[in-house]
């Protein structure tokens, strides 16, 4: 069976990689229709703070430019985009041998694009920056579908992937709603505002083929809560979480967690969003730390020593 | 040698198209199966890891390497746990049996309860098992003895007493200082001689007579005065040269081989081996931890040849 440190590093590799791959595109679209908004109409950075790890009054005391760099390349803050490219290849440094050989050669120079870059970044790029990101991270996921061996360590990096997704999408809605969707109707630029928003989680496509009316909060978070189909909704996450949890032995404490993080009700209005947030985050990370406990045991635990030789 | 070997048919592609050069590739399923031979009890697929320092340890990158191509698990000392004299490493479904360990962790260090107490890089009981036979390790603790620069000079002489056969390498004359005849002698012309201590490893405290100063070698002659089984002399082999990409472009650099040859039932010797070679001009010293670089090693198939 997977080394228990193994299957930590690989859950904790999916987690990073997808915290860089969700916030980068969030950032990434965010920018595009900034740029959209002319003049004094044009939002402000300060509501993505939160993405990461910058509280809003934090955020309020800098300029627009100080706190781009912070969220992304700072490396003092541990919810910067370096900070999670970084530890993503820390702990695919220490789980190499589980994974495809090229895997290293994706995370590697990415980690090393962010390394170069200065502490600064000029806006012109900003983009580039952000689209490399995600490219090394779907470049990753590419060499993981086509190479890797559907095993436990699969499962844990699939587990990590999707438990970071549900946690992400939720954040980020909220985030770039506040950011982007005034509460007063009507507003001026509405289309470019809601495909800011679809955009952040890479719904827009999606939402534009099966939506043709204009769009509203009900029939954004329709698709980016509840639709399972749609692999970047909340649901979808979640009902993946279970699949992996349900190839691994000992998995009752996780599946009750798991259970609890389904909402009772799914909201359809700015205020349900925040309600939904706030209930659902702290049961994800119950959810995380049931993970960890079961799996991951510090140092020395006192478990009876299974079957010689089991399989 | 086997990551050299990538980079040179990535650079090199023509040299391998024209020329029939052997493949190492052999080497880690040789080693693969010399491992699983070595499990203690018989099992049908024995348990068998790489035990790392850890990434810190500046050999992390080939103790990874190996652990890929080996297609075992790469463990730290965390992993690992001892009950009742079995060694066991920790899994998602609890504890597995191990049978055999391919070490990387140095004997002082390999159990806490035997060696240093405050290594961390090892298992406590991990000697306690071995002993009892539950658990294999490779390399045996204790075969750093052939380290011992000084068992060296006794090689000759265990070729003729185990096989009745004279080497058909001949060794380089190595001086046992701890004899007052050959300390003598070795004192007397210090500049003809290099001086190396014992038990050290990566070049530390070689002396090369012809280029250390007077200081040196004063300092040098003490400290052999004082414990001379700690040194051999050997006369200063002037090793060959190849011609290597430096920055001020293609030169000469002294090299030596260093072939792999693993050692079990019966022993495989490598098509290949790592060049290494001293990438400071004139230098003899080619020791990775110097500054020594290394190259690939071709063995080019030449008529009748296997």
């Amino acid at each position: 069976m997977l080394l228990s440190r193994l299957a930590e590093r690989t859950f904790w590799l999916g987690r990073y990689v997808e915290r860089a791959e969700s916030l980068a595109r969030a950032l990434l679209a965010f920018e595009q229709i900034r740029l959209d908004i002319p003049g004094g109409e044009a939002p402000g950075w300060r509501e993505l703070g939160p993405l990461a790890g910058i509280g809003r009054d934090a955020a309020d005391a800098l300029d627009p430019g100080a706190l781009a760099d912070l969220m992304i390349l700072d490396r003092e803050n541990p919810s910067s985009l370096r900070s999670a490219v970084h530890r993503a290849r820390e702990n695919l440094r220490r789980a190499r041998s589980l994974l495809p050989f090229e895997c290293w050669h994706t995370l590697n120079p990415l980690y090393l694009r962010l390394e170069a870059a200065g502490a600064a970044l000029p806006p012109s790029e900003v983009g580039p920056l952000l689209g490399q990101v995600m490219a090394a991270c779907h470049e990753l996921g590419g060499q993981v579908e086509g190479g890797m061996m559907r095993d436990e360590g699969h499962a844990f990096l699939r587990l990590g992937v999707h438990l970071e997704r549900a946690d992400m999408v939720p954040r980020i809605v909220t985030a770039v709603a506040d950011a982007l969707i005034p509460l007063e109707h009507p507003f001026a630029y509405e289309d470019v505002r809601w495909m800011g928003l679809l955009r952040s989680v890479g719904a827009y496509g999606t939402y534009r083929r099966s939506h043709h009316a204009r769009a509203n909060f009900g029939s954004v978070l329709r698709l980016l809560l509840r639709e399972a189909s749609f692999p970047r909704s909340f649901a979808h996450a979640l009902l993946q979480v279970g699949r992996e949890l349900a190839t691994l032995p000992r998995n009752g404490a996780a599946a009750a967690a798991l259970r609890a993080c389904w909402p009772a009700h799914v909201p359809n209005t700015r205020a349900d969003l925040a309600v939904f947030a706030d209930a659902v985050l702290p049961r994800l990370a119950d959810l995380g730390a049931a993970i960890v406990a079961s799996y991951f045991p510090p140092g020395d635990d006192d478990r009876d020593p299974g079957r010689a030789h089991c399989a | 040698m086997l990551a050299n070997r990538t980079i040179s048919k990535r650079v090199l592609p023509e040299l391998f198209g024209d020329h029939s050069i052997k493949p190492v590739d052999g080497y880690t399923s040789r080693l693969s199966a010399l491992l699983e031979s070595l499990a203690p009890e018989d099992v049908a697929r024995p348990k068998v890891v790489l035990l790392t320092p850890g990434v810190h340890n500046s050999a992390y990158f080939e103790h990874c390497y190996l652990a890929q191509h080996l297609g075992i698990d790469l463990v730290e000392g965390a992993d690992l746990t001892v009950r009742d004299g079995r060694v066991y490493v920790r899994t998602i479904g609890g504890l597995e049996r191990v049978d055999v360990i391919y070490r990387r962790v140095g004997d002082q260090y390999l159990d806490p309860q035997a060696g240093n107490p405050d290594s961390l890089l090892g298992c406590a009981g991990l000697m306690g098992a071995w002993r009892a036979g539950n658990v294999a390790l490779a390399n045996a603790p204790g075969a750093g003895v052939a380290d011992d620069k000084l068992v060296y000079s006794y090689v000759p002489a265990l070729v003729r007493y185990y096989l009745g056969e004279d080497p058909i390498l001949p060794n380089v004359p190595t001086f046992r200082l701890f004899d007052e005849k050959e300390r003598r002698h070795v004192l007397a012309n210090m500049r003809s001689f290099v001086v190396k201590p014992a038990n050290e490893s990566g070049g530390q405290g070689v002396v090369v007579g012809s280029k250390a100063s007077a200081g040196e070698l004063d300092r040098c002659r003490a400290a052999v005065e004082q414990d001379p089984r700690n040194f051999v002399a050997q006369p200063i082999v002037n090793l060959s040269t190849a011609p290597t990409l430096c920055d001020e472009g293609v030169e000469p650099r002294h090299l030596d081989l260093r072939p792999f040859v693993l050692s079990g039932a019966d022993t495989y010797v490598t098509r290949g081996g790592l060049t290494r070679v001293a990438l400071r001009r004139g230098s003899l010293v080619v020791n990775s931890c110097q500054g020594g670089g290394s190259k690939d090693t071709f063995i080019v198939d030449g008529a009748g040849g296997p």
